[in-house]
């Protein structure tokens, strides 16, 4: 797991936290020369192992800030558990500095009567100074942290925004148009009346599919109601060789899907199962209910002895693409051909109590 | 009436083919004399009533337009207009002088000129032969300049698809190519040139003069005698490496 606002990553704040432990050693030194006139070496060494012990042992802080603000826990108990580190922090500083200091001046009795003396006052200094640290910890991670969140949000738009433009391009196959085009010019010679009604299928279902929503979410009902049309349309050119089933799906017409999300998976069927296939081809749909989300099974045969699968194309990408950019989880659409049937497994998320 | 030009309608959309038959009832010169569902059809039709003109769609069930037309002997090749959706194929077309190229919706105008052109093809036997020429080239070069993803073979009235995935090697036999396969062999009038440029470089390699082995059915490769190899195939079947091939095997493979 990458935690944000990863404080040995940031140059500039390790610098300032660097030169923040020189600035206070060089207090510390002056305080204890010139005011408790300790001598130069006494003042130097409890200077530096102070503070540089101190501010050493506060960097742990920054683990128990960053973890804070990873996980979703309670803010009021996570500055609890933030202050009580910092205390622990700060008594083991003093007993450990103070040790060392004892240690290294076990001769001069004066210094070691003003280490007593000196020690409510050195807690109270630790108190302050993990104080200021862990400040300076929570708003850098948390500038960090926000930095971040605005990049990523960034990003995201313009990779929605590349795929709305993409979607407008692929998702439509110029192809499709131009057959269908080809086949009302043929039925005004022969059916008038049938070329009307395949225009103004066709109208209908241009008007929903120019539409520049790539994030648009109907209801099943609404897109079966789509993907009808362009059955309807197909169907005029494959006549009865394009047959479809659509199974069990009254019980979700209220369930949410992406508007024509299913229209590059039909198509894709009626290319392979039915355009290719010598023979009648059935495009089957299912619908299921798996946990809270909606389960479309779509599949189609096709003669292994012409087709072979050949990877996803460019529909197939399209719908995936759109599915991770709508629910921000891959793997929501599987596909598998096995014995001569091709079959899609798209899952939709659905929102709970909205 | 015997000088009508007899002309089949190929296409598996019915109504792309009523759309064809009724702008050619207006040219009283012209007679359908067949029409067909898909690439099958389309040789045993044009083998059996020999047609001047075809009206040929490329997207079609079991094998496309341009896979028909390698089926067919070059005597009985036909004067083609090609009519799809698809433009991809109309610029090779043009460059190959092949009779006409027709962009589905059709319109009407611009058919009757492809007609036209057909006309003047057909009563003059050097245009005719120019343009059949034309077919022949584009046919040798490929249409597409996608790499194959499967091989359509004739034998007598059968007809076979070879996919790729499915190929042991491809052996140079005269004018004609046999295809390997694990269980059969098939002969292909096509050169083995055309193959090398055609199949995908990342599966298929040309290790000799008359060889091109698919790599995937490789099992091992074992000296033959100095500047000699030979590639042992997984079905059993023995290949000719050549120095420059096995150079070109080693770099492939990566031993």
């Amino acid at each position: 797991m990458r935690f944000p606002g990863n404080l040995s990553q940031n140059r500039p704040f390790l610098r300032n936290y660097l030169l923040f432990t020189f600035v206070l050693t060089g207090l510390h030194f002056s305080l204890l020369f010139f005011r408790y006139e300790l001598t130069f070496l006494q003042a130097l060494a409890d200077g530096i192992i102070s503070v540089v012990l101190l501010n050493f042992m506060l960097l742990s802080l920054s683990f128990v800030v960053r973890y804070a603000r990873n996980k979703t826990v309670d803010s009021l108990l996570s500055i609890r558990n933030s202050l009580l580190a910092g205390l622990l922090i700060v008594i083991a500083w003093l007993f450990l500095s103070v040790f060392i200091l004892q240690t290294l001046f076990y001769n001069h009795p004066f210094y070691l009567d003003f280490l007593v003396l000196s020690r409510e006052l050195r807690f109270a200094a630790g108190l302050f100074v993990a104080g200021w640290v862990y400040l300076a910890f929570f708003l850098s991670v948390y500038q960090q942290s926000v930095k971040e969140s605005v990049e990523r949000e960034n990003e995201l738009r313009t990779l929605v925004e590349k795929t709305e433009l993409q979607a407008l391009k692929n998702q439509l196959n110029p192809h499709f148009i131009y057959n269908s085009l080809n086949s009302i010019s043929s039925l005004t010679v022969y059916s008038p009346e049938k070329a009307r009604v395949m225009l103004g299928n066709l109208s209908d279902f241009l008007r929903i599919a120019l539409r520049k929503d790539a994030m648009h979410i109907i209801t099943l009902r609404e897109e079966l109601e789509n993907i009808e049309l362009y059955l309807k349309i197909e169907k005029v050119r494959f006549e009865d060789k394009l047959q479809w089933e659509i199974q069990n799906s009254t019980e979700f017409h209220s369930f949410q899907i992406p508007a024509l999300i299913l229209q590059p998976l039909f198509e894709n069927a009626v290319k392979h199962g039915v355009q290719q296939s010598s023979t009648q081809g059935i495009i089957r749909l299912t619908c299921e209910k798996s946990g809270n989300d909606l389960l479309l099974i779509l599949s189609n045969s096709y003669d292994e002895q012409f087709q072979r699968f050949k990877g996803e194309g460019v529909g197939m990408e399209n719908v995936r693409n759109r599915m991770r950019l709508i629910y921000g989880k891959t793997a929501l659409l599987k596909i598998e051909a096995q014995k001569g049937v091709f079959s899609c497994y798209l899952t939709v998320p659905q929102k709970v109590n909205t | 009436m015997e000088d009508k030009i007899k002309v089949i309608i190929i296409d598996d959309e019915a109504p792309a083919r009523r759309l064809i038959a009724n702008y050619l009832a207006s040219s009283k010169d012209m007679e359908i004399i067949g029409e067909c569902m898909d690439g099958f059809e389309g040789v045993k039709k044009i083998n059996e009533l020999k047609p001047d003109l075809i009206f040929l769609d490329i997207q079609m069930p079991k094998i496309n337009g341009v896979e028909m037309l390698e089926l067919l002997d070059a005597e009985s090749l036909p004067l083609t207009i090609f009519t799809t959706a698809y433009d991809e194929y109309a610029v090779k077309s043009f460059e190959y002088n092949t009779c006409d190229y027709l962009l589905k919706p059709i319109n009407e105008a611009r058919f009757e000129k492809a007609i036209n052109k057909a006309r003047a093809q057909l009563q003059s036997p050097h245009i005719s032969a120019a343009g059949k020429q034309g077919i022949r080239t584009l046919l040798e070069e490929g249409i597409s300049d996608n790499h194959l993803d499967r091989l359509v073979i004739r034998s007598g009235n059968h007809i076979q698809v070879v996919h790729c995935n499915d190929l042991i090697c491809l052996e140079a036999n005269d004018d004609y190519v046999i295809v390997h396969t694990a269980k059969d062999q098939w002969l292909k009038k096509q050169t083995l040139k055309y193959y090398e440029k055609k199949l995908s470089p990342q599966n298929f390699l040309r290790v000799h003069r008359s060889f091109i082995i698919n790599l995937s059915e490789v099992t091992r490769i074992e000296p033959y005698s100095k500047d000699a190899w030979i590639a042992i195939m997984k079905n059993g079947l023995k290949v000719a490496v050549s120095k420059a091939g096995y150079a070109r095997l080693k770099e492939a493979m990566n031993f």
